[in-house]
């Protein structure tokens, strides 16, 4: 009999403890409910068995054991029942013990600021930040927006979210999102945690640094050695020519010999010092000198007023406009003059101005061939250019301040 | 007997003062321009056409004597046009041929004159070489390496990442890389970096202004 009562007692307690765990997990009240009124249920048979058990020290009638056992066996379903629910299912303590150990900070809260829920990452942040365990998440919050640090973190700039970088070498991105609790608005922050990606965007950056000055370095080696080619070739007409002087002198002496005529080695001395002279010629033309020398040749006046630019991209960008216009002048115009004006205009950019004192375009001018050459390289430039056709044809470029940085930071 | 037109476009003065010298020793030619830039080549065309003109092609304003062969071409079809040059750069004979242009003479290599040149150009023949001079790269010489390889040889005298190379070539870094790969061992080259010094100081390859 005392065992008997005594795996009831046993039953009794795990059926309770399951149920009352069940119902704290679930957060449904009919679990409760259900606790209650199976202990209360049990107790009072309990009791009333006991009773009867003292008072008549008689066996249980068989009644009574069919109904003991039956409870037994419901007893033991349930227990089985809710024993295998919560292997299946992830606990409220499950989730918490899973998000305390989440790298990245959680905090959610109420809109009046009060906190439902604060993970050990966020409380580091939020020491730092406000300089003391998280209390309030409207603080949290404010202190994070407009970057403010109780302790030595700092923040980044940073496209998209607040960006923090802890004391022990943690990076963080900060963000905000709505959300509801038991149906009533809320906030959750989430700091994600973001320390290897940023460590290696950093190393991503001093490489692609490195690389740009390496590509420049090449870029700059590839100058030299087309400077270099052009000596070469240079060197080597030289030894040509010092060959021809050297035909030239040896051709004196056989004209002293009689073994030439006047006009062979007249023909001879000519070609050397033409040569000669050769090498004084400048070979290193300027852009605009090249352009205003063809102009010069096919009958083109060019008539400049204000200062051309001189850094490299313009004048490579003017210098095309120049040769166009020459063309169109005589080609289209039929005229003979260029007319080339530069100043910097109301909204204090340099613009270059072309027009001719030729005939007025027909029409609306198509952009093909040489014109549309020009639109692409000030494109490239980052220039603006504008044609216009009406009374006469003016083509107006205007130049942008900065120089377009060829190796972008990343 | 006639005699035809001749415009030389040649950055160098020397050269150029022995082209004109060339041209005017003959009876055959007359010179009717000497400009020292591809770049306004056209313009001179335009104005007053030439029968044959002789072409550089690199200049040292970064003019392209292929690019404005190109162009005078499409405006003016009956001139002749010679390219010029003393770089072994592979492409630029089928470049040269894309353009149309009539005939192509390496000034260093070839032993034809290039009067002979000239008068075949003037009859309607095109005289092209039947390869480029062969220079020596490394371990091999020009001739070892695939047009492919040439292609991103060309593209990494740029100091262009294999993305970059990939993305200009239309192949992938993977393909890249394997064409690198198999350039230095060929080369026995120790990186990158030296094999496009080496062969841009060989001229073997010329990186396209942009």
């Amino acid at each position: 009999m005392n065992i008997f009562f005594g795996t009831w007692i046993l039953v009794l307690t795990l059926a309770a403890f399951y149920i009352m765990s069940d119902a704290i997990q679930r957060r449904r009240t009919f679990y409760l409910f259900l606790m209650f009124v199976n202990v209360a249920v049990l107790y009072l048979m309990l009791q009333m068995t006991v009773e009867r058990v003292m008072e008549s020290e008689m066996p249980l009638s068989g009644t009574w054991i069919f109904l003991f056992a039956a409870l037994t066996v419901i007893e033991t379903g349930l227990i089985v029942y809710l024993h295998l629910w919560r292997q299946r299912h992830i606990s409220l303590a499950s989730i918490k013990d899973g998000l305390d150990g989440l790298t990245d900070g959680l905090c959610y809260y109420y809109e009046d600021g009060r906190l439902v829920f604060v993970n050990p990452a966020m409380n580091d942040i939020a020491r730092e930040v406000t300089g003391r365990f998280a209390t309030d998440g409207r603080l949290l919050w404010d202190c994070l927006v407009n970057s403010r640090a109780f302790g030595s973190a700092r923040y980044y700039d940073s496209g998209s979210g607040q960006v923090l970088g802890m004391p022990g070498g943690n990076i963080y991105r900060i963000v905000r999102n709505r959300c509801s609790f038991l149906k009533s608005p809320a906030y959750e922050i989430i700091a994600y945690d973001i320390t290897e990606e940023y460590n290696l965007g950093l190393k991503l950056r001093e490489r692609n640094e490195r690389l740009a000055g390496q590509k420049k370095r090449l870029l700059e080696i590839n100058d030299t050695i087309s400077d270099l080619t052009i000596e070469k070739e240079i060197l080597q007409t030289k030894v040509n020519i010092h060959d021809d002087l050297g035909k030239a002198l040896v051709g004196v002496r056989s004209y002293m010999s009689d073994n030439i005529g006047k006009k062979e080695l007249l023909g001879l001395m000519n070609t050397a010092i033409s040569m000669i002279d050769a090498q004084k010629i400048s070979d290193r033309p300027d852009d605009y000198a090249t352009v205003l020398k063809a102009a010069s040749d096919i009958g083109v006046n060019v008539e400049i007023t204000g200062d051309l630019p001189e850094d490299d991209d313009d004048k490579q960008l003017i210098a095309a406009a120049m040769r166009e216009c020459i063309t169109n002048t005589f080609r289209h115009a039929k005229g003979d003059t260029l007319y080339i004006r530069s100043y910097v205009n109301d909204n204090s950019e340099k613009a270059v101005r072309f027009t001719n004192n030729g005939e007025a375009p027909r029409g609306t001018i198509t952009e093909t061939g040489g014109l549309s050459y020009l639109r692409h390289l000030a494109e490239r430039r980052g220039a603006g250019m504008h044609i216009t056709s009406s009374p006469q044809f003016v083509l107006l470029l205007t130049l942008p301040d900065v120089k377009r940085n060829e190796y972008e930071n990343i | 007997m006639k005699t035809y037109k001749v415009m030389i476009v040649e950055d160098q003065a020397i050269a150029r003062r022995l082209f004109e010298m060339i041209v005017d020793n003959s009876d055959d030619f007359e010179l009717l321009y000497s400009v020292e830039s591809a770049s306004v080549a056209h313009m001179y065309c335009d104005r007053n056409c030439p029968d044959i003109i002789l072409m550089d092609v690199i200049m040292q304003d970064r003019s392209n004597g292929l690019e404005a062969a190109a162009r005078i071409k499409k405006s003016h079809p009956q001139v002749k046009i010679v390219i010029t040059t003393s770089m072994p750069e592979v492409s630029f004979i089928d470049k040269a041929k894309s353009a149309g242009v009539d005939s192509f003479w390496y000034k260093e290599a070839d032993s034809e004159e290039i009067l002979t040149v000239m008068r075949h150009t003037m009859e309607g023949k095109r005289v092209y070489p039947d390869s480029t001079p062969v220079v020596t790269l490394g371990n091999i010489t020009s001739t070892d390496l695939t047009a492919a390889e040439l292609d991103v040889l060309r593209e990494l005298t740029k100091g262009a990442s294999n993305v970059e190379i990939g993305d200009k070539l239309f192949i992938s870094p993977t393909t890249v890389r394997t064409h690198i790969s198999n350039m230095l061992a060929k080369t026995g080259f120790a990186n990158r970096t030296e094999l496009a010094i080496k062969a841009r100081l060989e001229g073997l390859v010329i990186p396209e202004s942009e």
